[in-house]
């Protein structure tokens, strides 16, 4: 692990970069803060795609290291939406299982912050029971045809780029026959359909493919193996702070209030979210380091997930109370409406509550 | 300060896991720990108390051992030529009668035989006394009041006027190793409570199936699972080599929070996938609920320890000050 004055001068020099780079706080950042001025901002400082190897064009640092960089832009509320998912996962499985091509071609473009990408898994028909999904990948002269349709793809009507899971045989068994791919956006026979959520804004959208052609060298790691290699993701994509962290700051905000109307009921509710913070942030450094150890924890990550989510939705809850002893403004109102939009995403987004406790259980039961 | 290597700490964990399994307790079991040569693996590494009292609240043993961590952190300040002491766990104070006169009320986790000295441990403000006093300034004594029926636990009124008030670093510090000591109790016995809790789900059959193969039940299991796995990390993080004493006492505050919390969440539902027998004296699961509650009341309730962490980043500190990466 990184020495610990570095980590504070990493985390001092994130907070001095936040202080000069203008941006809109909001709760969520990760999903709902697309700003593609401020991503290449943080592309420039060297923070995107930072953990990935040198070998590979990245920064070479460890995820420790990241975490410390996520951690500071989240609590700040900064737009990072435009970067998220690239940085995370999809750079990630590119070093992992990607050809030499799609290596070359996709690394630096997300390193300089201007790949933006959605995930296409969910499907109207196949949610938790992902591998039942139905969109196919024809085998067609120089590569593939898809045709089907994806559901809840955050970023598609901004994204250039989509990674795709899709049918390319029938197997054995459901997880076995399906495929990984990279596919452009701008291509004609994408159709992107807006769903707005509660909040009345739109991130997520429902996609339609209608035989899109795929050069064959953007089929990810290998034809048939994609659920497995898809299961590797999972500790990228639940262990994060963007699972516990999405509603900071309002958190930080119930702090202020509470030290202008001291209130000992208030003290106590806000303490104890203090606390189960601290476990959290001890749940993802132990995450972070296991990264660092070349494992992919998938249990402890869906551990952060169920913690951190429950912890975010109960800061939104403990806020009505706060907002209702200690008063309330405009934006504080504002703020608050915003962040309710983000437990119900939270449970869900990345594999719902009970598919976490179903895998933590499989762990823990021999049953 | 040293810390011993993982290989080193399991064959620890394994001794204390022989030496729990003999079912000693009280005095007998005190003598037992201190023969396996207690006192050289502390000099080597004073974390391992978290072993220590995570092995004694998985057995539900009862004892005074979370004395000697107290005593021991304070061993400095205490006055030379008393041969035995006994801690008193200050829960609130009470009216004297006479007006200037403080008592205090508290716990002893075990008799006053043979016992010189008293200190009463204050630690229900934020900067704790330990107030010395003679075997005789005990009052009022109520043996098993606690709530714990298995415990040799009494609850105590001292009359503290004119003992020796230690206060500053040395008391903080020990508040927060008993802190931690209690913690890790509370954790042992929150992971005991769902290895019996996963035992008797995966044992017992309804409608031709295991309790556990339902996913009801795993899922209060995977809750109970991930809110210990919590509590254990905060309580690691409390515990690294080296640490100033004001950032550990803050830790060892947020840790106690946690386990506190935790074994409110773990066992309701450990209880609850018993069934009736989680509610009967016949089954152990009781002993956990009751000795979990208890131990959550020594040296801060987890409501009370909460409020006074809120009190210090109210005050103007951040909330990750509490845990730095």
């Amino acid at each position: 692990m990184p020495e610990r004055t570095s980590l504070n001068d990493l985390r001092r020099e994130v907070r001095r970069f936040l202080e000069t780079t203008p941006f809109v706080p909001v709760c969520d950042s990760w999903m709902r803060g697309f700003d593609p001025a401020f991503t290449k901002a943080v592309a420039a400082r060297g923070w995107i795609g930072m953990a990935w190897p040198e070998s590979h064009g990245g920064g070479g640092r460890s995820y420790v290291e990241r975490l410390v960089v996520t951690e500071e832009l989240l609590r700040a509320g900064a737009p990072v939406t435009a970067h998220w998912t690239a940085d995370r996962q999809i750079g990630p499985s590119i070093i992992r299982l990607g050809n030499t091509k799609l290596q070359e071609e996709f690394l630096p473009l997300i390193r300089r912050g201007e790949a933006v990408f959605s995930v296409g898994l969910s499907e109207p028909d196949a949610g938790s029971d992902l591998a039942s999904l139905r969109t196919r990948a024809e085998p067609v002269p120089g590569g593939w045809a898809i045709s089907g349709s994806k559901i809840w793809t955050t970023s598609a009507h901004v994204a250039t780029h989509a990674y795709v899971l899709a049918r390319t045989s029938k197997g054995a068994s459901k997880h076995e026959g399906l495929s990984e791919f990279i596919v452009d956006m701008d291509n004609p026979g994408i159709t992107v359909r807006p769903i707005k959520d509660l909040s009345g804004e739109r991130h997520f959208n429902e996609v339609f493919f209608d035989s899109v052609p795929v050069p064959g060298d953007r089929l990810l790691g290998i034809e048939g193996q994609g659920w497995r290699q898809a299961m590797e993701h999972l500790a990228f994509e639940r262990g994060g702070s963007e699972r516990y962290l999405s509603t900071y700051p309002l958190l930080a905000r119930l702090v202020k209030l509470a030290h202008e109307v001291p209130d000992r009921a208030v003290h106590e509710r806000l303490g104890r979210l203090a606390a189960r913070l601290t476990g959290l942030r001890g749940l993802s450094l132990d995450l972070a380091q296991a990264l660092d150890a070349g494992q992919a924890p998938v249990r402890l990550a869906a551990t952060l997930k169920l913690l951190g989510t429950e912890f975010e939705a109960d800061v939104v809850e403990e806020a009505l109370y706060v907002y209702d002893v200690c008063g309330a403004t405009r934006p504080d109102r504002r703020l608050l409406r915003r962040a309710m939009a983000v437990p119900p995403a939270g449970r869900i987004r990345g594999g719902a509550s009970e598919i976490m406790r179903s895998v933590i259980a499989r762990a823990e039961c021999a049953t | 300060m040293t810390s011993l290597d993982a290989e080193t700490l399991a064959a620890v964990e394994q001794s204390l896991e022989d030496v729990f399994a003999q079912g000693l307790h009280g005095a007998l079991l005190r003598e037992s720990v201190h023969a396996m040569g207690w006192q050289e693996i502390l000099d080597a590494d004073p974390s391992a108390n978290r072993l220590l009292f995570q092995a004694q609240g998985a057995a539900l043993a009862c004892s005074a051992l979370l004395d000697d961590v107290v005593l021991a952190s304070l061993a400095g300040e205490l006055a030379e030529g008393c041969s035995s002491r006994r801690v008193m766990y200050v829960l609130d104070s009470v009216p004297s009668g006479s007006p200037g006169r403080s008592r205090l009320r508290g716990v002893l986790l075990a008799d006053l035989d043979d016992v010189m000295e008293v200190v009463a441990l204050d630690a229900t403000r934020p900067d704790p006394v330990a107030w010395s006093v003679p075997a005789r300034s005990i009052v009022d004594l109520v043996p098993g009041a606690a709530l714990d029926r298995g415990s040799e636990w009494a609850v105590a009124v001292a009359d503290v006027a004119g003992g020796r008030a230690l206060t500053g670093d040395v008391v903080t510090a020990a508040v927060a190793a008993g802190r931690r000591a209690v913690a890790a109790e509370i954790i042992g016995i929150c992971q005991s409570a769902l290895d019996m809790a996963i035992a008797h789900t995966s044992a017992r059959q309804q409608y031709g199936r295991p309790l556990a193969s339902f996913q009801s039940v795993r899922h209060l299991l995977a809750e109970a699972h991930t809110a210990i796995e919590a509590a254990r990390v905060t309580l690691l993080a409390a515990e690294g080599p080296d640490m100033p004493v004001l950032p550990q006492a803050e830790a060892s505050r947020v840790a106690k929070v946690r386990a506190g919390d935790t074994q409110a969440i773990v066992l309701r539902r450990t209880v609850q996938v018993l069934g009736a027998m989680g509610m009967t004296l016949e089954s152990d699961m009781h002993r956990f609920v009751t000795r979990g509650a208890a131990l959550d009341t020594l040296l801060g309730s987890h409501g009370e320890l909460a409020e006074q962490i809120a009190n210090e980043f109210i005050a103007g500190r951040e909330i990750t000050r509490l845990m730095k990466l």
